[in-house]
């Protein structure tokens, strides 16, 4: 039988493209790495194509579609602990949980990721510097490994494998299934408090100060990268909450982006505009209750979001830099940008605490800013040079937004990818899991 | 409805979704196919989901002779079946069915022979109980005969005027009977094809196939444009029809 459909894939940004055979199995019994290498040489799993350049891509050879993997196998009510197949989304994971009581407790900015993917890119929400990320709240995973054989990993389980699998991009193994822990929560609403700020020293003192109260925090920020509003939430309490239901549960996306913003919307003029209007209506909000889906997952509400950046496709870039000079950094990177006619379409910073467990995690102590920027010839080369800034800050870039970095850049800023490239190799000898990604940046 | 549901042929991606919809309205699940064992997944996953039990079970299409030891064996241990869906079947490769009687008659048995052995237990169940539903996957296929699924095509036709019968049968009692003709469903069968017209997602399909065992409509298409679709492909007169590629 026939099982693979010839398809062009993307990540996130629309930008790159590249062709792939996709399996799309529907019971975990059907995965075949031996028969992916043997039709296309390497295969990749790939989750819900939320990564935003080329980690879920695999041009000329296979991919892995587990989105059909998606079922619950375990579940322990007393202690919040849900193991699911791989396959399954965040937003699955909440429609179950919420009702229950229960909430991830990590959480990145769409619901529209597998586990395998948030486990893949050891995903981080707007609790970072409390609670870490994603994979720090992992039980335990299945991986298959490319020559067939299943492991159950975990901490204290084949460590090894365990290290390099938790963001280890899909390069270790295929993630079938995963054990996490959810927290326990009051009600599924939030309280939200907006604090307008005029500088990003102002944001950081709002962040430290609104940390005792409040464990979710970000910042957005306007065109300039200076002033913004910060964004503080906590559970709302049961009585807070003041509903029949203290845990409604999501709603499926009700709106869509019917077109590709055309170019020419996409300037100066028309985007100084918006991004007024916006600072003003968010910074006038105070303090109010909203429920989760519109606080964590503010975009998921609209299908194909991605399509407003315009035809071109986009890239984000999320850098993660010093507490002690990174505002400074921030400043000279956003100078840089500018000079070279790239203005970021959304910028987003928040506080990171502590590293993760993979030793490919993105998040170090200090500040990470995230950058939405339509691509552009030019913006290519800039990004060249504010790697460099990045790098002597002491900074680094987060992978699983990356869809240019150079393999010498990325060697100098992930001090522990040697020892990932020896347990990546222990697990796939011959190579046989590949990425586009994994040959750009020649991890392989 | 809370009764047990049976599914025969539980690995189809459009068995699977019937599943997930039956047990989301609260219906205990016996999932039965070839091999079982990928299925306990599947029953975990409505079990922790939904509440209900789910059961798993080895049924092959094939071993007529076992078919009614297998309802009587169902029926002993679970007491009662309030619906049954089949939904096994194999498309099979025309060229292997054209070059080969043996891959013919695997085609013709998988859907149609094996489908007749076990409604003869099932209908006699229900039958007897006098109300519940039965669910039958046929294809549009069935609907006219073309050189590329022909084999296929005419099991399945087989099936549809076989549960045409069925309808007619049991139409003194409660008991539903739906015959339903799926034109592509986004599912394992039809992922090699590519992006296709029409295409309904399998949880569609199963949404439709429980609202029409509920209603008693002898006849689903799903998605609902395929009636129309199929009326016109019945329609084209054979001098068009013969020079016709699909």
């Amino acid at each position: 039988m026939k099982r693979y459909r010839k398809q062009s894939v993307w990540g996130w940004g629309r930008w790159p493209r590249g062709e792939a055979s996709l399996d799309r199995p529907e019971w975990v019994e059907e995965i075949d790495p031996q028969a992916y290498v043997r039709d296309h040489g390497t295969f990749l799993a790939r989750g819900l194509g939320r990564s935003y350049g080329d980690q879920a891509m695999n041009t000329g050879a296979g991919l892995l579609l587990m989105t059909r993997l998606d079922r619950f196998l375990e579940w322990d009510g007393a202690a919040g602990h849900l193991r699911a197949e791989a396959g399954a989304s965040l937003g699955q994971v909440l429609e179950f949980a919420v009702p229950r009581g229960f909430f991830l407790p990590v959480t990145p900015g769409t619901k529209f990721v597998t586990l395998g993917g948030a486990i893949a890119f050891d995903v981080h929400g707007k609790s970072q510097h409390r609670d870490g990320n994603f994979g720090d709240h992992l039980l335990g995973m299945t991986v298959l490994l490319p020559s067939g054989e299943k492991v159950w990993c975990a901490p204290e389980v084949e460590p090894e494998l365990f290290r390099a699998t938790v963001a280890g991009m899909g390069l270790t193994g295929v993630i079938l299934d995963a054990k996490i822990r959810l927290d326990a929560i009051t009600s599924s609403r939030v309280v939200v408090q907006y604090r307008p700020f005029q500088s990003l020293e102002q944001a950081r003192d709002i962040f430290l100060e609104g940390d005792k109260e409040f464990p979710f925090t970000v910042a957005w920020l306007d065109q300039g990268v200076e002033r913004g509003v910060a964004t503080l939430g906590r559970f709302a309490t049961r009585e807070e909450a003041a509903r029949d239901d203290p845990f409604p549960v999501h709603w499926p996306p009700r709106k869509r982006v019917p077109i590709t913003t055309p170019a020419f919307l996409l300037n100066r003029l028309f985007m100084g505009l918006f991004y007024r209007l916006y600072y003003r209506l968010q910074s006038r909000k105070g303090t109010r209750l909203e429920h989760y889906d519109k606080f964590f997952y503010p975009l998921d509400g609209i299908d194909d979001w991605n399509r407003l950046y315009g035809r071109a496709g986009f890239l984000q870039y999320q850098v993660v830099l010093p507490m002690e000079t990174g505002l400074d950094t921030i400043r000279s990177i956003v100078k840089l940008l500018r000079s070279k006619g790239c203005r970021p379409c959304l910028a987003v910073l928040k506080l990171f605490g502590d590293k993760g467990r993979g030793l490919l995690s993105f998040p170090a102590k200090g500040f990470t800013l995230a950058l939405d920027l339509p691509v552009r010839g030019r913006l290519l080369k800039a990004l060249e040079e504010a790697d460099r800034i990045t790098l002597e800050g002491g900074g680094r870039v987060y992978l699983a937004k990356d869809s240019r970095m150079k393999p010498e850049t990325v060697r100098a800023m992930y001090p522990r990818l040697e020892e990932w490239s020896a347990a990546r190799r222990k697990a796939d000898p011959e190579g046989r899991l590949s990425s586009d990604l994994a040959r750009r940046l020649e991890i392989q | 409805m809370s009764g047990q549901v049976l599914i025969l042929g539980a690995a189809s991606g459009i068995a699977r979704a019937v599943a997930v919809e039956a047990a989301r309205s609260g219906h205990s699940l016996i999932l039965a196919a070839r091999k079982p064992e990928p299925l306990e997944a599947l029953a975990r996953d409505l079990e922790i989901r939904f509440g209900v039990k789910a059961a798993t079970r080895a049924f092959d299409a094939l071993d007529f002779a076992g078919h009614a030891a297998f309802v009587r064996g169902l029926l002993e241990e679970f007491g009662d079946l309030e619906g049954a869906l089949l939904a096994f079947g194999a498309m099979g490769v025309e060229e292997q069915s054209w070059a080969s009687w043996e891959a013919s008659r695997l085609v013709i048995d998988s859907n149609f022979t094996g489908a007749v052995s076990i409604l003869l237990p099932l209908a006699e169940h229900f039958e007897r109980r006098g109300k519940g539903f039965l669910a039958v996957i046929s294809s549009v296929a069935g609907d006219r005969g073309r050189k590329k699924n022909m084999t296929y095509g005419a099991a399945k036709a087989g099936l549809s005027v076989y549960v045409q019968g069925l309808q007619q049968r049991l139409a003194a009692t409660a008991v539903k009977v739906v015959l339903v003709k799926p034109g592509f469903v986004d599912t394992r069968m039809t992922w090699p094809l590519g992006k296709l017209p029409f295409c309904a997602s399998p949880e569609r399909a199963a949404r439709d196939i429980l609202r029409a065992a509920g209603k008693g409509r002898p006849e689903l298409y799903t998605a609902w444009i395929w009636r129309w679709i199929m009326l016109a492909v019945r329609s084209v007169p054979f001098f068009l029809f013969k020079r016709m590629k699909f």
